[in-house]
C-alpha cells in the first residue's frame, strides 16, 4: 500500500498540479491576515473559508489527474478500488499538511495576537475539519462520479457556497460560527474537536460514496 | 487449472445489450484470442475477466492472486521516466526496489524501448509506451495476464518478441487472453480461439476461411511482414499469398497498385 501512496505522492508532485490552488491559498493568506490585530480565531475562520476552497480544487485536480488508463492498470494490480482510492486522499491529505502550517502560522508572524497553545490547537481542528470537508466535496465533484468537467467545476462551486450558507448541511458554518464568537480558545477546543470528528465522518461517508458512484459506471 | 469462468454473462450498458449469456473458461497455460468486428463485445469481456466490469447478469469467478492488464490505449502524460514508472509498479506488486529495476530493465531491453529507459512516459511515442505498458504487466509473473489489442503500434521486432513472451508466460502457468484483429498474430500465438459476435460468443475455431492468390510478381512487396499475410510461397516466376478471407481485398488491391497481375484468387479449406 505505501508503494501505491509513493508512486501516487511522487506521479502528483511530478505533474504540479497542486500549483494553482496551493498559489491561491497563499495569496488568500496574504490579502485576508496580513497585518491583522484583531483576535487570532477570526483569522483562522477566514484560513477555514481558503482551506475549503484550496481543497476542493486540490482533490479534483489530484484525482483528475490520474490517466483513466493508468487507473485502470492500478485497479487491477491493487484489486480494490477502495484501497486506491483511499491512498488518492492519503496524497491530498499529505499535501494539506504544509498548508495547515501555513495556515496556522501565516496570520501569527504577520499580524499582531496573543498566541496561546490553545490558539493554535482550535486553529488546527477548524483548519483540519475544512480541509476534510474540501476534500469530500472535490472527490464528489471529480472525474470519478462527475466526468464533464465542466458540470463539476459549477457543482462544486454550489457545493461550497452551500456548505458556506447553510448550517446544517456540513460542520463548516458551525466551524465559522464557533471561531467569530467572543469565547475563549480553550472554550472553543471541544466544540471544534468534535466538529472535525465530524469532518471525518463525512469524509469517509464521502470516499464510500465515491466509489460505488466510480464502480456503477462499469 | 480453471483461472477465470465466466457463466451466462450479459452486460448492458443503459440500454444497449454488450454481452449476451456468455460462458466462457479460461485455463492455466492457456492462451485465448478474442476475435470478433469492432464493438463486438471482446474488450468488455476482457474487463469482466479482471474485474473491472462487473455482469448486468450471470457471474466471474477467477482464481488468481495476481493480475495483469495492458489496455487498449495506454497513453501516459507522466513525466515519471519509463523505467522509474516500472519501478514503481513493480514496488506496487510487492517487489523489491532491486528485483523490480533488473526486471525492467530486462522487459525494456527485450522489448527494444528506443530512446531509453530514462526517457520521460509523455514522450514516448505510441509503440513505446506500449512496450512499457506490456512491460508492467510481466514485471511479477502474472497467474492471469489479459491484454486488449496487445500488438497495436508494435514495430515487427517487438511484434515478435511479445509473441515470444506471452508463450513463456503461457508455458509458466499463467492464463493469458488477448484480444486482436491479425488472423496471423492469433494463429501463431493462440491456443484456443474465440469469436464474438454482437456481443454472443458463437464459434470456438482455430481459424477462418482463407483466400489463396495466385499473382505474378512487378514492383516489389515485402509480403512477408504484410499483417494479413499466414503465408508466402514462391514457386517459379510466380508468388502465392495465403490469407483470411475477408481481408483478401486490401492485398489484391496493393497487388494491383504494385502492377503485378493475378492469375487466381480461390477459397481454401481452413484448419
Amino acid at each position: 500500500m505505501s508503494a501505491l501512496y509513493r508512486y501516487l505522492l511522487t506521479s502528483v508532485l511530478l505533474s504540479q498540479r497542486y500549483l494553482p490552488p496551493t498559489l491561491i491559498f497563499l495569496a488568500a493568506m496574504a490579502v485576508g491576515t496580513t497585518s491583522d490585530n484583531g483576535p487570532l480565531q477570526s483569522s483562522y475562520s477566514f484560513c477555514v473559508l481558503a482551506m475549503l476552497v484550496c481543497t476542493t480544487w486540490l482533490t479534483v485536480s489530484i484525482v483528475n489527474h490520474e490517466d483513466p488508463t493508468q487507473r485502470k492498470i492500478t485497479l487491477v494490480m491493487i484489486g480494490s478500488s477502495l484501497r486506491v482510492l483511499t491512498m488518492t486522499v492519503a496524497v491530498v491529505i499529505t499535501w494539506c499538511v504544509p498548508l495547515l502550517v501555513i495556515g496556522l502560522v501565516y496570520p501569527i508572524v504577520t499580524g499582531k495576537h496573543v498566541v496561546t497553545a490553545a490558539d493554535l490547537a482550535v486553529g488546527a481542528a477548524a483548519q483540519l475539519g475544512a480541509a476534510m470537508i474540501g476534500i469530500a466535496i472535490g472527490l464528489l465533484c471529480s472525474r470519478l462520479v462527475i466526468p464533464r468537467i465542466g458540470v463539476a467545476m459549477l457543482t462544486a462551486a454550489v457545493a461550497i457556497l452551500a456548505v458556506l450558507l447553510l448550517r446544517w448541511i456540513s460542520p463548516i458554518r458551525p466551524i465559522m460560527t464557533v471561531l467569530s464568537d467572543e469565547k475563549s480558545a480553550a472554550a472553543n477546543a471541544v466544540p471544534l474537536t468534535l466538529l472535525a470528528a465530524l469532518s471525518a465522518i463525512l469524509l469517509a461517508a464521502a470516499v464510500l460514496a465515491t466509489k460505488l458512484l466510480a464502480d456503477r459506471k462499469e | 487449472m480453471e483461472v477465470v469462468r465466466l457463466r451466462k454473462v450479459s452486460k448492458r450498458y443503459g440500454r444497449r445489450e454488450i454481452l449476451a449469456d456468455v460462458d466462457l473458461q479460461l485455463n492455466a497455460g492457456e492462451l485465448l484470442a478474442l476475435v470478433g468486428a469492432n464493438g463486438s463485445g471482446k474488450s468488455t469481456v476482457l474487463r469482466l475477466m479482471v474485474g473491472l466490469a462487473r455482469p448486468s447478469a450471470g457471474s466471474v469467478q477467477r482464481n488468481a492472486d495476481v493480475v495483469s492488464y495492458v489496455p487498449d490505449v495506454f497513453t501516459s502524460h507522466d513525466r515519471l521516466s519509463a523505467s522509474a514508472y516500472l519501478r514503481h509498479m513493480g514496488r506496487i506488486r510487492g517487489l523489491s526496489t532491486r528485483t523490480a529495476r533488473d526486471r525492467s530493465l530486462e522487459l525494456l531491453d527485450r522489448l527494444a524501448l528506443s530512446g531509453g529507459a530514462e526517457t520521460p512516459m509523455r514522450k514516448l511515442s505510441k509503440g513505446n509506451a506500449q512496450k512499457v505498458a506490456l512491460a508492467q504487466a510481466l514485471l511479477d509473473p502474472p497467474q492471469l495476464l489479459v491484454l486488449d489489442e496487445p500488438w497495436a503500434g508494435l514495430d515487427a521486432t517487438a511484434h515478435s518478441t511479445l509473441r515470444e513472451l506471452l508463450t513463456e508466460t503461457a508455458e509458466q502457468g499463467a492464463a493469458v487472453a488477448f484480444t486482436e484483429h491479425s488472423a496471423e498474430v492469433v494463429r501463431s500465438t493462440a491456443t484456443r480461439v474465440c469469436e464474438l459476435d454482437h456481443g454472443k460468443l458463437t464459434s470456438l475455431r482455430r481459424e477462418t476461411a482463407l483466400t489463396e492468390l495466385h499473382l505474378i510478381p512487378a514492383a516489389d512487396i515485402d509480403w512477408d511482414h504484410h499483417p494479413d499475410v499466414l503465408e508466402v510461397r514462391r514457386t517459379g516466376a510466380g508468388v502465392t499469398v495465403l490469407l483470411p478471407t475477408g481481408r483478401h481485398d486490401a492485398a489484391l488491391l496493393t497487388a494491383l497498385n504494385h502492377g503485378w497481375s493475378v492469375v487466381s484468387v480461390r477459397r481454401v479449406k481452413s484448419e
